[in-house]
């Protein structure tokens, strides 16, 4: 266990030494650019977020950003499995749905966002835009899962009588996890995105997508800058959390496995 | 357990007819070596027979009802459990209480001598390693047909004798089981004795008296054991059957009469069997 403190915080270290090598480089690059309109310097846009900080509004915006964000999120995964599930089960699922999620996934996030913005109010439009693009991601890989199951462990079940329900516990669902696992984390960087394209053309009253806007509106860039580093701060934190708890789900998965006596 | 028949049976893979017509029979409680070539369809008939494939055409009549402990050509464990939870996992289906089960499960474990490692996940094991417990896996489960599909594939002569051991003394350990003692639970530490106890007298139950014999055999199951190696079919055998194919079809049968056992001391015996193996084989 101490070892293990010890590994994590020399990864911790080795991290912020990272992050300041980045600073430095953006620093440097400030100091040739020196326009504040073009490139605002960290120190610039680290001022700007701590006044964020310390508004009322920054807060309201940042939760109702999350909120709409895992809203959508929740959906997609709600749908990704079901219908993916159904496609891996049924050939014909398959078929059916396969044409629907390319369209889905080849058409641009704007055109989505500009019918959203006539069909929703501008609050839920967002939403429908992250359901939406992530979807595809969570069905795909939700197949693929199904499809990389070893035939071979599943013949070897069905030889030795094991029941359905034993199957899907022991070999579907530690075969698809791990799908599952990157699939949420490419949709959590994708629903964070277009959920702020999506804000900033429909603004919200309460939403970081809005500030975005007013930021472009004044060419107030210190404060695009600060809120982008919101935005990524914010799903970076969403992704910790859900891949932390699907690690749990998953241990909690092979303990439970472990019969009492 | 019913004669086992398999009657004008055919199974066609796209273009390639691996059985044609094929009609034969096996009689219960032996030991029976399908041999042959690699790829010749031996493979294929027994995942007919366990069901695991449906057949184009025929039958196989005697397994409707039966249960199947198969070892396959790989491990086929889950690699996400644990060695113990690996056998657990084909032992829900049986009528067994939880007790019962992890019983069993550390009884075969020991058996191939891998109870240190029932909490060891697949991939930290050697590929041996692994295949043994893909074989306590099949005696844990106890069907009434033991298939093993070349189960000693890439393993050296040792393992792979001590592993036949195991597959011998797992099938005489039912008929010593049945014929001393059928009242008592089966003891693991008196378990063992009894095995060697069947290796030095093990002739008086099998050969001096065949009709004790074939009448344990009924309580013995029936066991399948595909290999393309002499060494293996002439160690372990009742019956070898030789095979050329595809399509499969039957060029010789040999009735070992000697107990396995013996076999390392009736040396002359057993190379009359060999050539007559290696001649059925051309």
């Amino acid at each position: 266990m101490k070892d293990f403190i010890i590994a994590k915080s020399k990864a911790i270290l080795k991290n912020i030494g990272i992050l300041l090598i980045y600073l430095l480089i953006w620093q440097l690059v400030y100091s040739l650019v020196q326009r504040e309109v073009y490139l605002p310097s960290p120190g610039q846009v680290f001022m700007r977020l701590g006044e964020l900080i310390g508004e009322k509004s920054f807060w309201q915006a940042v939760a109702m950003s999350m909120y709409r964000v895992v809203w959508g999120l929740f959906l997609a995964t709600i749908l990704g499995v079901v219908f993916g599930s159904l496609a891996g089960w049924s050939k014909f699922c398959y078929s059916l749905m396969h044409p629907l999620v390319v369209a889905i996934k080849s058409t641009p996030a704007i055109s989505f966002i500009i019918i959203a913005l006539i069909w929703f109010s501008s609050s839920n439009a967002p939403i429908f835009i992250c359901v939406l693009m992530c979807f595809p991601i969570i069905w795909t890989n939700i197949l693929t899962g199904i499809q990389s199951v070893d035939q071979k462990l599943l013949e070897m079940a069905k030889v030795y009588r094991v029941k359905k329900w034993d199957i899907m516990q022991k070999i579907y669902f530690p075969s698809i996890l791990p799908y599952f696992t990157a699939a949420i984390i490419t949709a959590i960087g994708m629903g964070w995105k277009v959920s702020v394209a999506a804000e900033v053309l429909s603004h919200p009253r309460h939403a970081v997508g809005s500030h975005l806007y007013t930021a472009k509106v004044y060419l107030d860039s210190s404060s695009l800058f600060a809120w982008t580093l919101v935005v990524i701060t914010l799903s970076l934190i969403l992704e910790k959390v859900l891949s932390y708890s699907l690690n749990k789900f998953n241990e909690r998965g092979t303990k439970h496995a472990e019969p009492s006596s | 357990m019913p004669n086992l028949q398999v009657n004008s049976l055919s199974k066609r893979f796209q273009s390639l007819q691996v059985i044609k017509d094929l009609s034969m029979g096996f009689s219960p409680g032996q030991i029976h070596c399908l041999f042959g070539p690699s790829g010749c369809g031996k493979t294929t008939l027994l995942q007919l027979m366990s069901g695991l494939l449906t057949p184009d055409g025929g039958e196989i009549r005697g397994v409707e009802n039966s249960t199947f402990s198969y070892v396959f050509q790989e491990d086929r464990l889950l690699p996400w459990s644990t060695v113990k939870e690996n056998i657990l996992f084909t032992l829900k289906g049986l009528s067994l209480s939880t007790q019962d089960r992890m019983e069993r499960a550390e009884k075969y474990l020991a058996l191939v001598g891998l109870e240190d490692f029932k909490d060891y996940y697949p991939g930290q094991l050697s590929g041996g390693m692994k295949q043994r417990v893909s074989i306590a896996r099949a005696f844990a489960y106890g069907g009434d047909i033991l298939i093993l599909d070349e189960p000693f594939k890439g393993l050296d002569f040792e393992r792979k004798k001590s592993l036949i051991d195991y597959i011998l003394s797992y099938l005489n350990r039912d008929l010593e089981l049945n014929h001393l003692d059928s009242s008592k639970g089966p003891d693991l530490n008196k378990d063992a004795n009894s095995i060697r106890a069947s290796d030095k007298d093990g002739n008086l139950v099998l050969s001096s008296d065949l009709n004790k014999k074939s009448d344990l055999n009924k309580k013995r199951p029936l066991c399948f054991f595909v290999t393309h190696d002499v060494e293996e079919a002439l160690y372990l055998a009742d019956q070898i059957h030789v095979f050329t194919g595809p399509p499969l079809s039957l060029v010789n049968q040999l009735n070992i009469i000697i107990p396995p056992q013996e076999r390392s001391r009736e040396k002359e015996k057993m190379e009359h069997y060999r050539e007559m193996l290696l001649n059925g084989k051309q």
